[in-house]
């Protein structure tokens, strides 16, 4: 639980963002949109997996 | 765990969280659950000092034994829907925080019956 995950997820968000001007630029705007979605996706990952951790640890502080 | 790092873990989530905001919103929500995650990962196991006292307190109870526990299932429904639905808000989505908390109010009541019956039965063994 620390505060790795929200350096990571920004740091992607930061990348995607400039990796979709720089495609949009290049006038290939569907590789733009895709890269964004790839993005989303990613983090969602992460994200997910890190919820469940925390629930975790809230049935077993609960003992649910 | 002082209130330092919370407080500076909420701010650094919220300035990212406002920087992705134009570019990429969708990441800009899933900063700030992380930084919610994050907080409340710091947060919860200090708890455990008062499920202790809870504990202590359960042994002294004379009657019903269950309802420490019942307590504890609803003070964690309520964590978690309130911050499910604080997020959604943040976001415009204040209609499905709307439905969380719904869904974490009827939890509840579902959790209290047991407790609604035992208080039903004695009230009837005491009046004639």
């Amino acid at each position: 639980m620390d505060i790795q995950i929200i350096f990571k997820i920004a740091a992607t968000g930061i990348l995607v963002a400039v990796l979709n001007q720089v495609l949009i630029r290049a006038g290939r705007e569907e590789q733009a949109m895709m890269t964004t979605l790839a993005g989303l996706v990613v983090v969602l990952f992460w994200l997910i997996q890190y919820i469940s951790e925390l629930f975790n640890t809230m049935e077993t502080i609960f003992n649910l | 765990m002082d209130i330092y790092r919370i407080t500076a873990v909420g701010l650094i989530g919220a300035v990212l969280s406002v920087a992705l905001k134009k570019e990429n919103p969708q990441l800009a929500m899933a900063v700030s659950i992380a930084a919610g995650v994050v907080i409340l990962g710091f947060v919860l196991p200090e708890l455990k000092a008062v499920f202790y006292l809870l504990d202590r307190i359960n042994g002294m109870l004379a009657g019903e034994k269950g309802y420490v526990r019942l307590i504890l299932k609803i003070t964690a429904a309520a964590y978690i829907s309130s911050f499910g639905a604080g997020v959604c808000r943040d976001f415009g989505e204040s209609s499905i925080g709307d439905k969380i908390e719904l869904g974490g109010k009827i939890i509840i009541l579902i959790y209290s019956i047991p407790v609604i019956t035992g208080l039903l039965d004695m009230l009837s063994e005491l009046l004639p």
